[in-house]
Formats: structure tokens, C-alpha cells, sequence
């Protein structure tokens, strides 16, 4: 185990993502953040890299806006990152996205592990790491909650809805990880104070040799809205608390409680 | 020759589907067929209304091992459209193939529909804040949550069923320690009536009112984040959120919850939503049918005593 | 002279603010409650690099400057203004005068356990019954031989008790009256050094406040810091290093207070809307919410000053005037528009109330910044 690579997407806050009166999206507000499983993933990396000794690089690809995301991701940990800055982001799909990131990664060289987090907190397509793994013709293993690394090779732990199993992989693989796995650290003074002086390099599209069609989302959005739901929003009112519980009961008996005892 | 193509290793699952298969079926005039890695399923699915039913038969028993064999079945049986369930071995085996065939694929998708030649869905992005309609280019793969469709009649009719043996193995990767969750109680997904505890809450010795609460009312007990993930109050297959269960109950009754939409997108399926806070203008008011306002301490108490009356 | 943060400082910024809803808020009730110092937080700041912000690398600081320094600051104080005043004292005062005065050997015997928190800071400048500038102290140092020996008592040393390193103003000189004081570097755990009480106080709580007796304490001659004389000089400087922090600690403590009655008054109907559509209360909200964003500006501004070499003293000032001002009154309007809700000691506003007077109050009587900046302007 010799080189990590960890993936990570910069991403709009959706914390700050407001709905107009006629349900279009207001981003007018909105500051991008490293998403919050990819903040588990670098984690990941990084402890990793820090208890074998090991060298753990970053991968981002996004508009140009992911120049700014670059001091934030090496205050967490990582040795480098390479980032692509490029307008097909924009109406990327997750297709797309694995390509681009599948070609950089064929170019940059052999990882021995490649981290993702489960998903997007954007998007949430829960794809990039699997469709990595087959374009890289390497095998994927999602939903971890543990990674441990003896004898060469990576043993993972996935939670998956029923049961919890063991995936063990000699040769690289890709992991997606679920925030459960670890608590980011929150960068100190010193780490960020020193992000400056880590390596980033810019890799371009241009360079990776992909073909057109490879590059144009095959799942193109037609319509964002804001998801409002359509309920009675009924609120009982009166005075005596007894009075609004009756009211609530009565309400629920012509519904939901004819049935008592099921 | 195109066709509509369902997969889940969850038979259940694959049945639902099979629901949503036959709807495409009727805008488009291309045959259903199912992929089935075990006996028992292709029987079932067979029975339940698909015109094939291809039984892959591999070695290597874990399902995420069939997702070379299936894109290879599909390339060579030029699916158009692929319903893949959305249990996360699902989106794990769904995404691989999509790859291979270098196709589309849309996850969680909430609706799927025939429209001029290519499939449109609409699916929750933005942590449950917006819904997004998309168009997916032939030949489209899509993930469909379990329980969005009705499970297709076990009597629906009686497909072909084609065995294929297949090669599935990698010796790369190694399967252990497979161990079943253990659930403590029902488990909240398919429960019919869920009480639901947020930060309202003071102190886990107040659950009592909650139990006693959901005892009245023949209710599962479940909660917010914070109440298993930081508090570990209840476990946490309790609680329901954007990252954790979706629920779906005749009712929902939520206390000592403000309605953030991380916890709101996880009930959006409930047919009637309860809610009971303090403050006026939370959230969860305009995410509920019906509402008090108060403390959760004077009203659930008093609620409990009028449900066990009736 | 640009206003706008570099990326390091927008990510400490972010950071802290993290720090601060994840480890702070969640303990700042308590802190409060039981006045206790908070010595799982000061751990967990060690942890982040807080406790030498602005020190030079070589002693283990982080090197970020005093801005940095200052948002941290405000985004503790949002959470806990007696978390922030621990650091405010330790760092503004005890580090920035050891790292402004103190000779090669000093600064290499101390800073890098302030640095590292093993040991925290303070200043031990007041003292009961005797007036600061006016140079009668009644804490004496006198020498003898190749120390000093120390006696007398120093009242409201904040971090008091908890710290492990004090700079104690003492006259040398009682003959020269205010060029008389100097300042001692004195380790806690020195013989004859003991603290006489706590005080109970009325905000802040958590940043103990203490009591402290000198009953013959030796302290060596390589302890003097500076020159003999320089204590007031030096004691007025730091002290205006101290109130650009003030400031910050005033920003946070209001910008929590003002978010605090913002959420308060779209939820309270009164006849039959909310609160927050009066205009009398909208009024008090744009007071408060222009007069924070100019306090903040104007932090930033002499933070930059200082961090740059440049003057900043009657800056410094013109902070402290105008916080204690707009800070006060941006609290009692918070109170006011929270009516009852506001004035019942299980909500925040009070605490913040009684916080942020504690970050107003003037230190001493060298705190006059009215004088400061006539001084500086009629020069």
C-alpha cells in the first residue's frame, strides 16, 4: 500500500439554497463547501496516510470554482490535489463525471486505494465511485463503515440495510465510505496556515484524450423546483390544551383510527 | 430486440418493479423481462407477470459479483430501459453497469415515464429541498426505491424462465463475516402508525411518555438525528431522515420536532402527518395535516389519556 | 487597504465557527452556571492551535496573525463570551507582552508553554484600594540580591487560579510614582503565591476572576520584563491590544444576541402578526444590526494595523468607546424585544446581557479611551 487518492466534489450549500414564492431555486446566497461525505472520505485518507506512512493525494473536478476549494481540502490532511476546472461540469452527469475522473486518474498514475464518500450532498446519485471502479476495471466496495489495511490488502466493512459483511480486496480498489466511518477533525491554525505552501496541480480536460460523446451528460435536467409538500395544515387553536387534543383526536378518527388494537 | 429489463437481488423488490415495468409497458410496446439470480425468485417472477425471466446462475453467491454478467445480458439484448431497486446493493450493481454500457442512469427516482423516446423521472436533490425532473437518453438505467410500487400479483401470469450460466467470480475480491443486522422491535419502514421524538425531549427518562404514547396508539417508537446519532436515545435504524429510514405510515405523529427538511423528506410518504412543538413557526407545521402548539410535555400526556378512552 | 478576507482566514473563520457550535455552545449554559473554568474546551482549543494564534512559529505559534486571532474570537464569543475572555487574557495580555517585550531567553523560557497551553496566561495589574495610573501601588517588588521579592495583593486577575504563568505589575519605585511599576514574570506554583478567593461575577462567568496574595515572593532577576519602570507603558499597550479583542468579543457576543431576537420576533404574534413587522421593533433591530457591522469593520481594521506594525493604540481605543456603547445598548434592546422570554434566565439573552457587560467594562483606571484618543488627536 504505497498511494491513496481520495475524490471529492465542491459542492453549493444547501443550507443556504432559498425557495422563491413561485418555487424556483434561489442560489444568490449560496457558498460552496467541500460535500459533507467527501469530508469523511478525505478524513479517511488522511488517517489512513498517517498510520501506514503512506502518501494521500486529492482528485476534484468542477467549474473553475474549485480553485478555492483547493487550500481547504490540503488543510485536511492531504499531500496534493489535482484539479480540473472545467465548464462541462456544469451539466455534468454522473457519467460524465466518472469518465473525466477515470481518464485523469489513468493519467496521474497507480493508486492503491481510491476513497469517495457515499454520496454527493448536492446531487446524492451515489455513483461516482462504483462507475470509477468499472471504468478502471478495478473492483468497488460501497457503503463502508471501516477500513483497515494489513498484509497489502484492504479489508472493508459495509453496512448495508440488512447485514454488515467483509470485503476483502488484494489490488486497488475504490471505497465509498458512509459519514459513520469517522468524525472529521476540525483543521487547525497550523494546518491551515500551511495549505499554502502544499502542492496543487491543474489537470486539463483537453489533455486526457476523451471523446466528445464521453464528455455530454446522457441525463440532462428538464426542471428544479423547490419540494413543497400539499397538506391540510390544520392547527387547533383554542385555548385549553384538552380542547385541542379532541379536536386532534376526532380529526384522526374519521382517517386513520377506526381500527383500534391494529 | 429492446425491452424493458428489472433487476433487484430482492425478489420483493424485483416484483415492485415489475409494477413499474408493466406501466412503461403500456406507452411502449416492448416486452418485460427480469433478471433473477436465485430459483426461488425467478419462479416468483415468472408467476408475477414478466414475459422472460433470465436465471443467471454463477458461482460466487454475492450479488454485487452478477453486475459484469448483467451489463453483458443487456448490451447483447439491447435493453432500452433498465428499473434497477434502490437497496443499496442495488445502486452499487446499477451504477457499475451503467458504466460498462456507458449509459445514463438516474438514482432514487420517484417517477419514470415514457416521454418521446427517452425516459423522464423526477427524483429529491439539495438534501430533500427540491424535486428535479430529468430526461435520460436511450438506452436509461434507473434506481427505484423499494415500496414506490405495489408488488405485482404472484398469480400475474407465467413468463419463460432462461437459465444462463455465467462466469462471476474475481479472485481479487473475498466475501466474510456476513452478519444480519439485528433489529430491536418492528422495523420502522413498514410499520403502519410511528411516533416520532425529536429534541423537544429534556431527558431519555422521559421516553416513557413517548412509549406510553405509541402503546395508546398502536404505534412504532422512532426519532429524529440527533436523538439516536448524538443522544443514542434509541438506535440508530430509529431514525428518520434524508440519512437514515423513509417511512411511509398511515400515521405519523411527530413531537419535540422542528421539521427540518433533512428529517421532513424521510415522512413526505406518511398519509397523515401529526405534529406537536412549541414553536408556531417551525417547519413542521407546514409539513403536517395536523398541528398543536405547545409543550409536548402538557399535550402528549393528555393525548395518550384521550386515545386510550376511545 | 483591503477589507476582504484571504482564503486562510475565511477557512479559520469556518473552522472556528465549527469549533465553536460543536464543543462550545453546547457547554456554554453550564459554564455559566457553575462559573467553573472550562478546562475541556481550553483542551480542545490547544488542539486547534488556538492558544498562540499570532506567535511566532518558532515557539510554537501558529503564525496567523492578530485578525485570525480576532474572528476566532468573535465566533467563540457567539457561543460563550466566558470561553472567549479565557483566551482574550491569556493571549492578548500575558502572550502579546512576553512576545512584544520579552528578551530572546524570556520568550524562549515561556512562550512555548503558553503556546502549547501547558501553561495559561494572565495579567495581575489591579489591585484593591489603589488607583492604576496614578502609580500608588501597594504590590512592591524590591530587590535583593539577583531577585525581587514581591508583596501586597492584586484583586480581579481574570484566570485567576487557573493559570500557570501571571505578569504582575509591582512598584519598584515608589519615589517615581506611575514610572515606578514594573513588570514581573512570575511562574503560579512560586513559593509565597496563593489565591485568596473567586469572585462571584456577574457575566463572564467561567473566566475565573480572582484574588491573588504575594506574601514575599522571590522571583529572579531575569523576570523583570522590559525595563524597570516600563510597567504602566507596558500594561497601556497590551491593554490596547486587548480592547481590539474586546471588540471582537462585543461582535460576537451582540451579532448572537441581535440573531437571537431576529428568530424570536418572527415567531411571537401579537395582534395577529408577528412581532418582527412593528416597526418599533424593526428600528431596534437596524440600530443594533448597522452598529455591529461597523464594531466589526473597525475591528478588523486595527487588527490589521497591529498585525502590520503600524500604530494602533488610539484605534484600539476608539473600539473600546464605541463597543461599550453599541454593545450595551444593542443587549438591552435584545432583552426589550424579547420582553419576559428575554428576561427569564433560561434563555440566552440574559447570559449575553451579562456577558457582554463583562466585555465592556473598563479594565482599570488606565482604560480611559476617551483620554487615549483626545491624547492622540490634540497631540
Amino acid at each position: 500500500m504505497q498511494k491513496l487518492l481520495v475524490c471529492y466534489k465542491w459542492v453549493l450549500d444547501e443550507q443556504d439554497i432559498k425557495i422563491a414564492g413561485d418555487l424556483s431555486l434561489d442560489t444568490g446566497r449560496a457558498k460552496y463547501k467541500i460535500s459533507d461525505y467527501d469530508k469523511n472520505a478525505i478524513e479517511e485518507g488522511a488517517l489512513l496516510a498517517e498510520l501506514h506512512g503512506i502518501s494521500v493525494e486529492a482528485l476534484t473536478f468542477g467549474t473553475d470554482a474549485v480553485k478555492q476549494s483547493l487550500k481547504d481540502a490540503l488543510s485536511r490532511g492531504l499531500d496534493k490535489v489535482y484539479w480540473i476546472g472545467d465548464a462541462a461540469s456544469e451539466q455534468a452527469d454522473a457519467f460524465v463525471t466518472a469518465n473525466v475522473l477515470a481518464a485523469a486518474i489513468k493519467k496521474l498514475g497507480q493508486y492503491d486505494l481510491i476513497l469517495c464518500g457515499e454520496g454527493s450532498a448536492d446531487t446524492y446519485s451515489q455513483q461516482t465511485a462504483p462507475r470509477l471502479a468499472a471504468l478502471l476495471d478495478i473492483p468497488a466496495v460501497t457503503f463502508v463503515q471501516k477500513i483497515t489495511v494489513a498484509d497489502g490488502k484492504v479489508i472493508a466493512t459495509r453496512k448495508l440495510g440488512d447485514c454488515i459483511e467483509e470485503v476483502t480486496v488484494t489490488g486497488p480498489v475504490v471505497i465509498s465510505v458512509l459519514p459513520e466511518i469517522n468524525k472529521p477533525r476540525i483543521p487547525g491554525l497550523k494546518q491551515v496556515m500551511a495549505a499554502a505552501k502544499k502542492p496543487s496541480e491543474e489537470v486539463k480536460v483537453s489533455e486526457l484524450g476523451i471523446a466528445a460523446e464521453a464528455l455530454t451528460a446522457k441525463v440532462r435536467a428538464v426542471s428544479r423546483k423547490g419540494y413543497v409538500m400539499d397538506r391540510k395544515k390544520v392547527v387547533f387553536k383554542e385555548a385549553a390544551q384538552a380542547d385541542n387534543v379532541a379536536k386532534l383526536v376526532a380529526s384522526l378518527a374519521q382517517h386513520v383510527l377506526e381500527e383500534r388494537g391494529s | 430486440m429492446p425491452g424493458i429489463w428489472i433487476y433487484s437481488e430482492d425478489s420483493t423488490v424485483a416484483r415492485q418493479l415489475l409494477t413499474a415495468g408493466q406501466e412503461l409497458k403500456k406507452t411502449t410496446d416492448q416486452s418485460v423481462n427480469v433478471i433473477a439470480i436465485t430459483d426461488e425468485a425467478a419462479q416468483s417472477l415468472a408467476g408475477a407477470g414478466a414475459d422472460k425471466v433470465y436465471l443467471l446462475k454463477g458461482i460466487s453467491a454475492w450479488p454485487e459479483s452478477y453486475a459484469g454478467v448483467i451489463d453483458e445480458l443487456l448490451k447483447k439484448e439491447q435493453a432500452s430501459v433498465v428499473l434497477i431497486g434502490a437497496t443499496l446493493r442495488g445502486k452499487d450493481v446499477a451504477a457499475k453497469v451503467a458504466a460498462k454500457l456507458q449509459a445514463g442512469l438516474v438514482t432514487d427516482a420517484l417517477t419514470v415515464q415514457f416521454v418521446n423516446d427517452a425516459i423522464e423521472t423526477t427524483r429529491l436533490m439539495y438534501g430533500g429541498l427540491a424535486i428535479c425532473t430529468e430526461v435520460v437518453s436511450l438506452p436509461a438505467l434507473v434506481t427505484i426505491p423499494p415500496r414506490t410500487f405495489a408488488e405485482a400479483s404472484e398469480t400475474a401470469g407465467q413468463g419463460e424462465i432462461i437459465t444462463v450460466e455465467v462466469t462471476n467470480e474475481d479472485s481479487r475480491v473475498v466475501i466474510s463475516n456476513v452478519c444480519p443486522i439485528v433489529r430491536e422491535g418492528a422495523d420502522i419502514a413498514t410499520a403502519n402508525r410511528i411516533v416520532c421524538v425529536g429534541r423537544g425531549l429534556s431527558k431519555q427518562e422521559d421516553m416513557k411518555l413517548v412509549e406510553e404514547l405509541a402503546a395508546a396508539c398502536g404505534a412504532e417508537i422512532a426519532c429524529t438525528r440527533g436523538i439516536s446519532e448524538d443522544y443514542h436515545w434509541l438506535p440508530n435504524d430509529r431514525y428518520i431522515g434524508i440519512s437514515g429510514q423513509k417511512v411511509k405510515p398511515e400515521l405519523y405523529i411527530g413531537m419535540g420536532i422542528s421539521g427540518q427538511v433533512q428529517h421532513v423528506v424521510g415522512i413526505r410518504d406518511a398519509k397523515i402527518i401529526v405534529a406537536i412543538d412549541t414553536n408556531e413557526k417551525a417547519p413542521i407545521f407546514e409539513a403536517a395535516d395536523y398541528g398543536i402548539v405547545g409543550d409536548l410535555y402538557e399535550v402528549v400526556p393528555l393525548l395518550t389519556a384521550a386515545l386510550q378512552k376511545k | 487597504m483591503s477589507y476582504a478576507l484571504t482564503e486562510e482566514q475565511q477557512l479559520i473563520q469556518q473552522n472556528a465557527r465549527e469549533f465553536a457550535t460543536e464543543y462550545v455552545e453546547p457547554a456554554a449554559a453550564e459554564i455559566d452556571h457553575t462559573a467553573a473554568h472550562p478546562a475541556d474546551i481550553v483542551k480542545k482549543m490547544i488542539e486547534q492551535d488556538f492558544l498562540g494564534i499570532f506567535l511566532p512559529g518558532e515557539f510554537g505559534g501558529a503564525e496567523a496573525g492578530y485578525l485570525s486571532y480576532t474572528l476566532i474570537i468573535e465566533e467563540l464569543s457567539r457561543a460563550s463570551g466566558a470561553v472567549a475572555a479565557v483566551l482574550l487574557n491569556h493571549a492578548s495580555l500575558a502572550a502579546y507582552s512576553i512576545n512584544r517585550w520579552g528578551s530572546a531567553e524570556q520568550k524562549q523560557a515561556y512562550l512555548p508553554s503558553l503556546c502549547q497551553g501547558e501553561k495559561l496566561g494572565a495579567f495581575a495589574l489591579n489591585e484593591p484600594g489603589a488607583a492604576l495610573g496614578a502609580g500608588e501601588h501597594r504590590v512592591t517588588a524590591v530587590k535583593d540580591g539577583d531577585s525581587y521579592v514581591l508583596s501586597g495583593r492584586k484583586c480581579y486577575v481574570a484566570n485567576g487560579g487557573a493559570a500557570g504563568l501571571y505578569i504582575v505589575f509591582a512598584q519598584t519605585d515608589p519615589e517615581a510614582g506611575a514610572k515606578g511599576i514594573s513588570a514581573f514574570l512570575v511562574d503560579a506554583k512560586t513559593d509565597g503565591l496563593s489565591v485568596a478567593r473567586l469572585i462571584d461575577k456577574m457575566g463572564l462567568r467561567g473566566c475565573q476572576s480572582a484574588e491573588l496574595v504575594f506574601d514575599q515572593v522571590k522571583v529572579p532577576a531575569a523576570n523583570l520584563l522590559g525595563a524597570e519602570g516600563a510597567g504602566l507603558a507596558i500594561a497601556a499597550e497590551a491593554l490596547a491590544a486587548a480592547s481590539i479583542a474586546e471588540g471582537a468579543m462585543v461582535v460576537g457576543i451582540a451579532q448572537a444576541a441581535m440573531e437571537d431576537a431576529v428568530k424570536y420576533g418572527k415567531q411571537r404574534i401579537q395582534f395577529r402578526r408577528p412581532i418582527a413587522t412593528f416597526p418599533a421593533i424593526q428600528s431596534m433591530l437596524a440600530e443594533m444590526a448597522a452598529n455591529i457591522h461597523m464594531l466589526r469593520l473597525a475591528v478588523y481594521d486595527a487588527a490589521s494595523l497591529l498585525e502590520n506594525g503600524q500604530a494602533f493604540v488610539a484605534e484600539a481605543a476608539m473600539i473600546k468607546l464605541f463597543a461599550a456603547r453599541i454593545g450595551q445598548s444593542a443587549l438591552i434592546d435584545v432583552i426589550q424585544i424579547e420582553g419576559g422570554y428575554g428576561y427569564s434566565q433560561e434563555m440566552v439573552a440574559s447570559r449575553l446581557y451579562r456577558d457582554v457587560k463583562g466585555a465592556v467594562i473598563k479594565n482599570s483606571s488606565l482604560d480611559f479611551p476617551e483620554k487615549i484618543i483626545a491624547g492622540n488627536l490634540l497631540a
